[in-house]
């Protein structure tokens, strides 16, 4: 046993030591785990980093290779030299860490895995492990759970997908495989919002509905009715549907077209008659933004202490789902589901360049929803 | 023409024009319109101004006891100019005020802008208004 750990720790040296881009694998219990995926999801951005980042992780693997030697045979994979015997073993010897490590710690809820591979990833991975594909060109992470829950596995898994990323669950239960491609994720929680409401409590709107589907397509109806503009975004347990950010009355109605999404401030007030004017002249001008966001899930949730900027919102927008999958419709909309809607309302003001959150004193979510003839069409 | 009235005619156009701009600047300081810029549009308008404001306060109270007994005559082309020249320049500051809620810009940004042809202006104006005092 000494001796082998002694072996295999050299043959690690050697490898830093020739520089080898291979799969990296750190893996750490739920907590660890989780602060360490938001280090190297932050990592990852920047390419000049890549290299510091695969130096530590390797440093983490000798560490842990040494724990599980016993069970983990690296003869088998890399020659005298010090090198992978091939490129398929790279991949091999990734799983077979996986693998050993979930052997040997029962508490461990799942590993994560990040680096670059070379040939077809795909072919090789094995029933239980899930693949995300990053945008960056061959990097690839990989994430392997211990749980049957789908439920937790679900949250797990919302946690640790980068939000640009798709995955691909692989059950190993079933032989067909199937493909749930989730939204991208919403932050969670939500941040504070200038308004808020809950749907649900009247018993009237989604009292019929039985899938997430059902919900999706009432909701989806009364934007459509008032043409606004979504996108959709998972959430633990359900999804939320965005409305792109708009222009607003000071009564809470929504503008015409086209300025409705014109943010200049010339389109927040015109100038028609001389009161508008001087309003203008003493006053100044000043405008409202409003976002709506509908939030469909069971788990009770309160607001992170980040506030959410106007731009930020706009960003979101873009990231969203233009459509839910089939299969993520079917999901069931069970009695503890919850449709709460809160509203992101801005202020713009004239001598300001960003818009702020209003105060919640304003409008109220109720107000809001019906001058723009959302709660009407819900009903 | 006398060089003692031109004083007093360009001393009431600047007087007055500083006056009615101030006022609007005045008006709007207090409807809190160039919130978090208050600085900004009060060091514009006073930069602009008070230079050759206090040249003709300053200048025609050191006049006052002065006895006229012979008084200059003053070309009427170089009173016209320089009347002509403190009327444009303060006509302008007072459009880049009133003109403001069209440009969809706030003032701190239009007075920022304004300097680059305000600076020049200022120093004609300077010129020729100082030959009467």
């Amino acid at each position: 046993m000494y001796y082998k750990n002694i072996i295999m720790r050299r043959l690690y040296l050697i490898l830093i030591f020739l520089n080898i881009s291979s799969p990296l694998v750190y893996s750490q219990t739920m907590m660890g785990a989780k602060k360490y995926i938001s280090q190297i999801e932050e990592k990852i951005r920047t390419s000049k980093d890549q290299i510091m980042l695969e130096y530590r992780l390797f440093q983490d693997r000798i560490q842990w290779a040494s724990e599980i030697s016993d069970s983990f045979n690296i003869d088998k994979y890399v020659n005298k030299n010090g090198g992978f015997k091939n490129n398929i073993d790279k991949i091999n010897i990734e799983l077979e860490y996986f693998n050993n490590l979930h052997q040997e710690y029962e508490n461990l809820e799942y590993s994560i895995g990040v680096g670059k591979i070379e040939g077809d990833i795909k072919s090789k991975i094995q029933n239980d492990i899930f693949v995300a594909e990053s945008k960056s060109e061959n990097l690839i992470k990989y994430i392997k759970l211990n749980t049957e829950n789908l439920e937790i596995e679900n949250k797990i898994l919302y946690e640790l997908i980068n939000k640009n990323t798709k995955y691909e669950y692989i059950n190993k239960n079933t032989k067909a495989k199937p493909i749930i491609l989730m939204p991208p994720p919403f932050p969670w929680p939500p941040p504070p919002a200038s308004a808020e409401i809950n749907l649900t409590e009247d018993h009237t709107y989604f009292a019929n509905c039985k899938k997430f589907g059902d919900v999706s397509s009432i909701i989806d109806n009364a934007l459509g009715a008032n043409d606004y503009e979504k996108r959709y975004f998972s959430i633990p347990n359900g999804f939320a549907i965005t409305t792109k950010l708009e222009v607003i009355n000071e009564d809470g109605s929504s503008k015409n077209q086209p300025d409705r999404y014109d943010f200049s401030m010339n389109s927040l007030l015109k100038i028609i008659d001389i009161r508008d004017y001087l309003n203008a002249l003493f006053f100044g001008k000043s405008g409202y933004y409003r976002s709506i966001v509908f939030i469909i899930t069971d788990q009770p949730f309160g607001s992170s202490a980040n506030k959410v900027s106007e731009t930020e919102i706009k960003e979101l927008m873009s990231k969203g789902d233009y459509f839910l999958s089939n299969e993520f419709k079917n999901n069931p909309f069970t009695i503890n589901h919850q449709v709460i809607a809160l509203i992101y309302e801005f202020q713009i003001k004239e001598s300001d360049k960003l818009a702020l959150l209003s105060p919640p004193i304003r409008l109220t979510a109720r107000t809001h929803l019906t001058k723009s003839n959302i709660i009407s069409i819900l009903k | 023409m006398e060089l003692h009235v031109c004083k007093r005619r360009i001393a009431l156009i600047w007087i007055i024009g500083v006056l009615i701009l101030c006022t609007i600047l005045f008006l709007q300081t207090l409807a809190n319109k160039h919130e978090g810029h208050i600085n900004e549009v009060w060091g514009w308008i006073l930069q602009c101004t008070l230079p050759i404001l206090s040249l003709i306060i300053g200048v025609m109270t050191l006049n006052t006891f002065q006895a006229d007994i012979n008084p200059i005559q003053v070309d009427k082309f170089t009173f016209n100019l320089a009347t002509g020249l403190s009327l444009i320049y303060i006509l302008v500051i007072g459009l880049i005020i009133l003109l403001q809620p069209f440009t969809g810009k706030p003032l701190w940004q239009l007075s920022a802008d304004s300097n680059l042809y305000l600076a020049p202006f200022q120093g004609i104006i300077s010129g020729s208004v100082g030959l009467f005092y």
